[in-house]
């Protein structure tokens, strides 16, 4: 285990350019941006799996092992990195690594992926429409990633770094609900 | 009331409408790495600030509000203020620009509130006046002035040798079972018509308990001015934890404004607040686990470092405001339990230390029947003496030496008549004081009153009733003066002082009351100790 905080930036940034260059050579970069995001996802919510890939009673050939099976089917390029860091316990640096890679990928390519949920498909017309306002707002190339959710109802959510704007039809409604159903009324006391 | 017609209901409706704001505001999302025990991890949200309100978002839809407290580099450790258990891993938290903040409002009179400001007492929403944060900074140097102004208790062992003043801080501190909360609902029940709002804020106490406060306080009309924020044993800590600054909170809303709801200030006269911290060592409790269950490092008695300054700033929100600020005050009354008597552990010592003085509650005197079971030898005020009115200080001058000489020699008092005249005497003094300042619940005394009975007890007319007689006697010369000679109680309220008319007057009237008591007692005349004491001895 890494105790220096440098020492696991430096791991971190490690594994994460490994993985883009493989992924750019097998040109899903996308791809594995999405599917890291939904390894992330699944480990969170599954503590034995995340208790086994840190399990300190078996060998790290072993834990490789299963990070393999557990993975298969992913992309080549993203299972190897998951077995390596099976393998060396690096498993609790997996947000990290996400995190980075999508700097690396961002930074590398010169565009910036935007995740856009809509309760429609977009036509190409406001795709168009909607990357060119955020490219002229974020200052580089935008890739949507496009979603189609009809639980938000109508409008758009678009989020990317951390930060979203939510200027969807369900969220407006909830706003309304928690407005009507309190009656606080005004504003600093 | 208006009428109600369709009208009116949609015309309230679109002005709440109004309220919605529909424009779109970028916020920073992070996502639930672990939550358990009240707490959750989130990853994300690097510009989350200390004490924000967060808004997770459940998988089912629902909404739980929670409070960042660690910002560490790549996370936030926060605690959940609602139903935590909605809440699973991968879930998504919004920041809110807002730290958390408690409505207040005229409307919160006589409710009993959340920690959050949601009413529990069933009697439907409380229109609030606007938000105020919970967390507030405490009014600087410039803007204070000095405690003058008594806030009376009604007890009379308090207002006379420990008085307390409007913008004090005065901890309340005793075992479980000594009386600490009595003597809170007397004071909340002597503010009675003199417009002060009180503000009761329970902390993990059994719902039972409250109930029960509360039907006492509406018993005695005390509910009208009073607000209470409930925090009950079953609520979590986060929401315990919160409840005193809660509190503080809607007592500062009443400091800073007026009686008719607008900003205080010169001309506009804010109101004086009594809040009540019942008690202080189930939050540092709830605060404990919460800071344990966020992994911050223990200290002693595994209470966080940061204990001390949780109290201490929740305390010096206590304050009496300056002219210019409307004059308003806050005077809080703090409560610590203790564990036999322990004044030494942790919380105990860092809420003495921070509190204007403590009132020191002791079993074995509430055993004995001494209630108040008020400790007089340890118990100070160290700021009050200025807001007592100077009537009591002629009075109690002597009250808390004599009590202190009779504590001296009340190891002698089995000696009984070995001992010499003086020592006698002085025995005679205390015990009859001691009666003098016993008082039952729920039954505040008036200022004037207080100095009518001390003055008798220190100018020595009680030294020759029998013990048993003392508080027959007190109760019957406070009737009988408000009675026939209700000028004397007039004179001490005007002047503030005794003078020497009032003076002369008021010994004359006790010197007659004492021939009705005697009469009426259906004896020849008053049998003194000393008498009784002179006859055994030849």
């Amino acid at each position: 285990m890494p105790t220096s905080r440098a020492l696991a930036k430096q791991i971190v940034a490690t594994y994460a350019s490994v993985l883009y260059d493989a992924a750019a050579a097998a040109h899903a970069v996308d791809d594995v941006s999405q599917q890291l995001d939904a390894v992330l996802r699944l480990v969170r919510g599954h503590a034995p799996l995340r208790d086994a890939m840190a399990d300190d009673a078996v060998t790290g050939e072993m834990r490789a092992a299963t990070a393999r099976k557990v993975f298969a089917g992913l992309a080549p390029a993203l299972v190897d990195v998951l077995a390596v860091m099976a393998e060396r316990n690096n498993f609790d640096l997996l947000s990290s690594v996400a995190e980075q890679f999508d700097d690396v990928a961002e930074e590398r390519r010169g565009v910036v992926a935007v995740d856009v949920t809509t309760a429609v498909q977009l036509t190409d017309a406001l795709r168009e429409s909607i990357a060119t306002k955020l490219s002229a707002d974020l200052g580089k190339t935008v890739i949507l990633r496009e979603t189609v959710d009809p639980a938000i109802i109508g409008g758009i959510v678009i989020s990317t770094h951390g930060h979203r704007i939510d200027a969807s039809i369900a969220s407006q409604l909830e706003n309304a609900r928690m407005v009507l159903s309190t009656a606080h009324t005004g504003g600093e006391a | 009331m208006a009428d109600i017609t369709a009208s009116n209901i949609d015309a309230i409706l679109r002005s709440q409408l109004d309220a919605i704001s529909t424009s779109v505001e970028s916020r920073e999302v992070g996502t639930v790495v672990e939550v358990g025990d009240g707490i959750a991890r989130v990853e994300g949200l690097r510009g989350a600030m200390a004490g924000e309100l967060l808004e997770f978002e459940g998988s089912d839809g629902s909404r739980v509000m929670g409070m960042a407290l660690n910002l560490d580099e790549r996370e936030v450790g926060a605690v959940l203020l609602g139903d935590f258990v909605k809440i699973k891993e991968n879930d998504t938290v919004r920041t809110t620009g807002r730290i958390v903040q408690v409505p207040a409002g005229e409307a919160f009179l006589g409710r009993i509130v959340s920690p959050l400001g949601e009413p529990l007492d069933g009697k439907g929403p409380i229109k609030a006046d606007g938000f105020r944060n919970v967390e507030h900074k405490a009014v600087g140097v410039t803007e204070r002035e000095h405690v003058h102004e008594p806030m009376q208790t009604g007890i009379m062992a308090v207002d006379s040798m420990i008085p307390i003043g409007r913008g004090q801080r005065e901890l309340i501190i005793g075992d479980r079972q000594t009386g600490k909360t009595a003597i809170a609902i007397d004071t909340i029940i002597n503010q009675k018509n003199t417009g002060v709002v009180c503000v009761y804020v329970a902390v993990g106490q059994k719902a039972s308990t409250v109930a029960a406060l509360v039907q006492t306080l509406e018993q005695y009309g005390a509910m009208d001015y009073t607000i209470i924020v409930s925090a009950t044993a079953s609520d979590s800590a986060p929401l315990q934890y919160i409840a005193p600054m809660a509190g503080a909170a809607i007592a500062e809303y009443f400091m800073y404004s007026g009686t008719d709801g607008k900003p205080a200030g010169k001309d506009n006269p804010g109101r004086a607040v009594l809040c009540i911290y019942d008690d202080l060592s189930k939050q540092a409790v709830a605060y404990r686990q919460m800071s344990l269950t966020l992994r911050r490092p223990p200290g002693r008695e595994a209470y966080p470092g940061d204990v001390f300054y949780l109290h201490s700033r929740l305390l010096e929100r206590a304050v009496k405001l300056n002219e210019e600020l409307g004059s308003g005050s806050i005077t809080a009354l703090p409560v610590i339990e203790t564990q036999a008597g322990d004044v030494s552990a942790y919380i105990p010592t860092n809420v003495i230390s921070i509190t204007d003085g403590q009132i020191f509650l002791q079993s074995d005197l509430f055993y004995k029947g001494v209630r108040p079971a008020i400790n007089v030898g340890i118990s100070v005020s160290r700021v009050g003496g200025d807001a007592q009115i100077k009537a009591m200080k002629q009075v109690a001058g002597t009250l808390r030496l004599d009590l202190a000489a009779y504590r001296s020699l009340e190891a002698f008092a089995q000696f009984g008549s070995d001992l010499d005249k003086a020592t006698q005497s002085q025995l005679n003094r205390g015990v009859r004081m001691v009666e003098l300042l016993k008082q039952g619940r729920f039954v505040p005394m008036p200022v004037q009153n207080q100095v009518i009975a001390i003055f008798a007890g220190t100018k020595g007319y009680l030294d020759d009733l029998e013990v048993d007689d003392v508080q027959p006697f007190r109760d019957g010369l406070i009737e009988y003066v408000a009675g026939s000679y209700s000028e004397v109680t007039k004179a001490i309220i005007e002047e503030q002082k005794i003078s020497d008319e009032t003076e002369a007057k008021l010994a004359a009237v006790i010197k007659e009351y004492k021939g009705i008591f005697a009469a009426e007692k259906g004896e020849a005349g008053p049998v003194s100790d000393e008498a009784v004491m002179a006859a055994e001895g030849e």
